[in-house]
Parts: structure tokens; C-alpha cells; sequence
């Protein structure tokens, strides 16, 4: 490939996070890109909140995130996003402490209702973090997830 | 084969799409058991869903989505005879696109 992984990422990306503000686009960016690298948990939770402004986001009852307590296969964790906000423009799925944090960003038209399904990988025991962002506000929602490995399902 | 199943329903008013894309989503930190090395990375990273040829879904993924990915997404209106694209591109840059009628 002729352009760099970065290049090709802020190209994509740009475009496609151009309601986010230049600091959380770039935030986004980071982790996309923090590969292979060990990641600190607390720097990411603190580099979150130096970009999304706590009062920004705003804890909200009407996103559901349907996703189960007790995940028995870390790999394939179904979760199941909807909402009844207004015009919602992106819907971006976190895992707190994968590797790569950031699981999906899905940027949504008027045409589509909020309601969106997927099928997760968890490394382990963490924090599932839904962010509605619509053209005003950001939203958050979230879940723990269990994730035990062994199938015990304790 | 296309590597792209789409399923669509018909609900009230609103037309349910679910997708089913055969690929591996290597995140790039898993050892081949046989050999010992590195399997490398090779997840999709977007994913385009249109209607009627227009862009209604773009999404960009990591490698945190499971191998075959799922999703489903639900559409407002939609009705027999329209058409559902859905395209994938990964970040080894193949990619594949498939295109469905409603029914």
C-alpha cells in the first residue's frame, strides 16, 4: 500500500466522524489505530473524559441495550441497540476494555430507524457503552457484561 | 459465492434487513497454533448499506465485531421491489457487494 495506515484512517475517518468534534475524531482515531499495544484502561477513561465533556454526554433511560449479563462465549456477544430519540445521526458501540476499545461507529439516515443489531467480541468481564450522538447531543448508555469463558456460566 | 447473505421482512410500515457476512475478522493477536506466528489482521473495516441506491447505513468497524459478522438494521418504509445493497470493503482491501429485492 502507498498510504500510510494513518493517512488512509484520518481519510476515512474525517468524513465519516464529521459530527464529532476534531478531538473526539482524532480520540476515535487513536484507538482504531492502538493495534497491538498494551493498552492503560484508566488513560483511555481519562482520555475519554478529556474529550467528551462529562456534562456533554448525557445518561439517558431511552436507549436500550439489549445485550446478556452473563456472556457464556466472549467471541460472539449479541447486543441489540435501540432507541426512541429524534433524529439520531450516529450510534458508536465501546467495549471498555478490549484491546480495541471501539467496536463500531454507524452513521444512520432519517431513513433508518434506531434500531440496530450486531454480534460483539469481549475479552473479558467489562462495560458495554452505547453513544447516541444526534445533531445536538450526545447520549450514553450502559451495561456490564460478565464474560465467562470457562461456560460455567457462574 | 458472494460471501453477503441479506434476509429482508416485510414488517408494519418498516422493512427489516439482516445481513450475514462470511468473514474472518482476525484482530491481529491471535498465534496460529500449527506455526506459532502471528495471524495478521484482517477484519472489515466499512460497511455501506444502501436503498434504492442510496447510502442510508455507513459504518466503520473494528476488529471488536465477531467472525461472520451480523447485523441488522431496520428500515422505515420499504416496499416489494425496491432494492437492498450491501458492501463491505476490509482492511486488506478486498471487498464485496451484493444486492437484494425486497419480497
Amino acid at each position: 500500500m502507498t498510504i500510510s495506515r494513518r493517512k488512509f484512517i484520518q481519510a476515512c475517518s474525517i468524513p465519516m466522524l464529521g459530527l464529532l468534534t476534531d478531538a473526539q475524531a482524532e480520540w476515535f482515531d487513536d484507538l482504531f489505530t492502538k493495534k497491538n499495544k498494551p493498552i492503560d484502561y484508566q488513560a483511555v477513561s481519562a482520555s475519554f473524559n478529556s474529550v467528551f465533556k462529562p456534562e456533554e454526554i448525557i445518561s439517558s433511560d431511552k436507549i436500550s441495550l439489549e445485550i446478556p449479563l452473563i456472556a457464556e462465549d466472549g467471541a460472539v456477544v449479541p447486543v441489540t441497540i435501540r432507541s426512541d430519540l429524534e433524529s439520531v445521526q450516529q450510534i458508536i458501540i465501546l467495549v471498555e476494555k478490549n484491546p480495541v476499545p471501539i467496536v463500531a461507529v454507524f452513521e444512520l439516515s432519517p431513513q433508518i430507524e434506531t434500531v440496530i443489531s450486531a454480534r460483539i467480541k469481549m475479552a473479558e468481564t467489562s462495560k458495554v457503552i452505547a453513544l447516541l450522538k444526534t445533531n445536538t447531543k450526545i447520549f450514553k448508555t450502559v451495561q456490564e457484561v460478565k464474560v465467562t469463558i470457562g461456560g460455567c456460566g457462574g | 459465492m458472494s460471501s453477503i447473505k441479506i434476509r429482508t421482512k416485510r414488517l408494519n410500515a418498516q422493512t427489516q434487513i439482516r445481513t450475514l457476512i462470511q468473514h474472518p475478522m482476525e484482530h491481529g493477536r491471535d498465534i496460529n497454533e500449527k506455526t506459532g506466528l502471528l495471524i495478521p489482521a484482517h477484519y472489515i473495516e466499512t460497511l455501506t448499506l444502501e436503498y434504492n441506491d442510496t447510502v442510508v447505513v455507513k459504518s466503520k468497524l473494528g476488529s471488536g465485531i465477531s467472525k461472520n459478522p451480523y447485523f441488522s438494521f431496520l428500515l422505515k418504509g420499504g416496499s416489494i421491489g425496491d432494492t437492498v445493497t450491501i458492501s463491505w470493503k476490509d482492511n486488506l482491501g478486498n471487498q464485496d457487494t451484493k444486492t437484494r429485492i425486497i419480497d
